[in-house]
């Protein structure tokens, strides 16, 4: 749209205004140019913009500024609220430590290595687990123990465990545990074996005899004589067959295998036993050690620091 | 709007926002009471208003309390703007700013206030539509014709000299 003389009176109001863009704004110069005579009207209004008195200012500004001081007050109690009930849940926790229970060991208790579990070295028949022995129930085990010649004959070489070999290690206690009925017990004499089984080369095997083994066992030793008896009458001399070969494991290489009766040697290697209790804690003994391990060898670095430096001056 | 923000505003803008009433209703002690409630409100109301908006806000609470203020007020100015204008009539046209105010003097609220914050803070005209809750074509139209008028006083005191 172009300025012309019925329309530049609200041309010149926007000019004033400052509304137009830089091209109208030429416009606007070039038709002033052109008509003089409208050129006052515009002055005129130009005149009619105000100019900012700065002079005129809102003297003492303070008056006007604000500090946020009622919200710090509110914080204030809620904290306040806060550390007293951390504070009581503190002492209610420090008095349920401090108190003794019941249940807990006065003063400083340690637990035995000696467990008085069962004393039976063989287990009922329900039982499926070993059986923990004490230091006297040893010796009965070491009367199950083979001779030193089956002991050194099967030394000679890593034979797995077999489960009829008897392991005991001296100085541990062990647990020892009967196998289950169903795995056939050791052949009783030579001509039992060659009767059912030409595989069977075991030799010199020494009879378990059950009065040997019952003297400290239950019935379960009458029981496995009872099998015994009855696959050596050969109704099934297969299967029994098949029960001796799984009885004599990793042994059919040797000619003096000596078979005995099912023992499992159970190391106590249980860590209830490094356990210490202080009241109602209970510490493990192993990590106090190492923590005062730790604590004797920083003593020691300390007390030997002076002597290095000595050396080096 | 943090408390910073808001004492930020108070340095920057106090000036101006007084400056508008002051020329407005022409009375000092009242155009500092109207800018000092602008401002309180603004403060109660900090967390809402943005920082960006926080000058067209304090002239859009200002202008609406200063034409509350008038209109309890009720101060008729024409008469004595008269008086003035016939003390004018025998100066020169050398204090046109004088004449200037006189003439603005002449004019009703919402021309006055058109007028200045179109000069004095320089809001567009849809600026000055929120500020004054007026349409852009209403803005402009009143302007231009407060202009005219301001033209008309000017010419006419120089026609009369």
């Amino acid at each position: 749209m172009t300025i012309n003389r019925t329309n530049y009176e609200t041309y010149f109001l926007r000019y004033v205004d400052g509304d137009l863009s830089d091209a109208e704004q030429l416009m606007v110069d070039g038709f002033v140019a052109e008509n003089t005579d409208l050129a006052t009207e515009l002055e005129s209004l130009l005149q009619t913009k105000f100019v900012p008195d700065t002079a005129v200012v809102f003297a003492n500004k303070k008056q006007l500024y604000k500090k946020e001081n009622k919200e710090r007050t509110v914080l204030f109690f809620t904290w306040q609220r806060i550390a007293v009930a951390a504070a009581m849940i503190g002492i209610v926790f420090m008095v349920g430590i401090i108190l003794p229970t019941k249940d807990s060991v006065h003063p400083i208790v340690i637990n035995s290595t000696i467990k008085n579990k069962v004393a039976d070295l063989i287990p009922n028949k329900e039982s499926k687990h070993p059986i923990a022995i004490n230091s006297i129930e040893k010796n009965k085990v070491a009367e199950l123990m083979p001779t030193k010649k089956s002991i050194l004959s099967n030394s000679n070489k890593k034979q797995p465990i077999n489960h009829y070999a008897v392991q005991l290690k001296k100085p541990v206690i062990q647990k020892i545990s009967i196998q289950k009925i169903n795995t056939p017990i050791a052949v009783v004499d030579d001509a039992t074996i060659k009767a059912y089984d030409s595989r069977l080369t075991v030799k010199n095997m020494e009879l378990l005899t059950p009065n040997k083994a019952l003297n400290s066992a239950k019935t379960d030793a009458i029981t496995l004589q009872d099998h015994i008896e009855k696959t050596a009458t050969a109704n099934k001399p297969q299967e029994s067959a098949e029960q001796i070969n799984k009885a004599i494991v990793n042994n059919t290489n040797e000619s003096s295998t000596i078979i005995h009766r099912a023992v499992y040697k159970e190391l106590d290697t249980e860590t209830d036993n490094n356990s210490l209790y202080v009241g109602s804690i209970e510490l493990n003994k192993d990590k106090l050690r190492g923590i005062f391990r730790k604590a004797a060898s920083l003593l020691k670095r300390k007390t030997d620091q002076p002597t290095d430096k000595s050396f080096l001056e | 709007m943090t408390e910073f923000e808001y004492n930020q505003c108070v340095t920057l803008y106090a000036d101006n926002v007084f400056r508008f009433i002051m020329k407005n209703i022409g009375h000092e002690a009242d155009a500092r009471d109207i800018v000092q409630s602008a401002f309180e409100k603004m403060w109660r109301n900090k967390q809402h208003v943005i920082t960006e908006k926080s000058k067209s806000y304090l002239f859009t609470v200002a202008y609406h309390q200063m034409i509350d203020h008038i209109r309890k007020t009720k101060k008729i100015k024409i008469v004595s703007s008269f008086e003035q204008d016939e003390r004018v009539v025998y100066q020169t046209n050398n204090q046109l700013k004088q004449t200037l105010l006189q003439a603005l003097n002449q004019l009703n609220e919402t021309q006055k206030s058109l007028v200045l914050l179109k000069d004095y803070e320089g809001y567009n005209y849809q600026e000055i539509g929120e500020i004054m809750n007026l349409s852009e074509s209403q803005v402009k139209v009143y302007l231009h014709r407060a202009r005219l008028q301001l033209r008309n006083y000017l010419v006419s005191k120089e026609n009369i000299r």
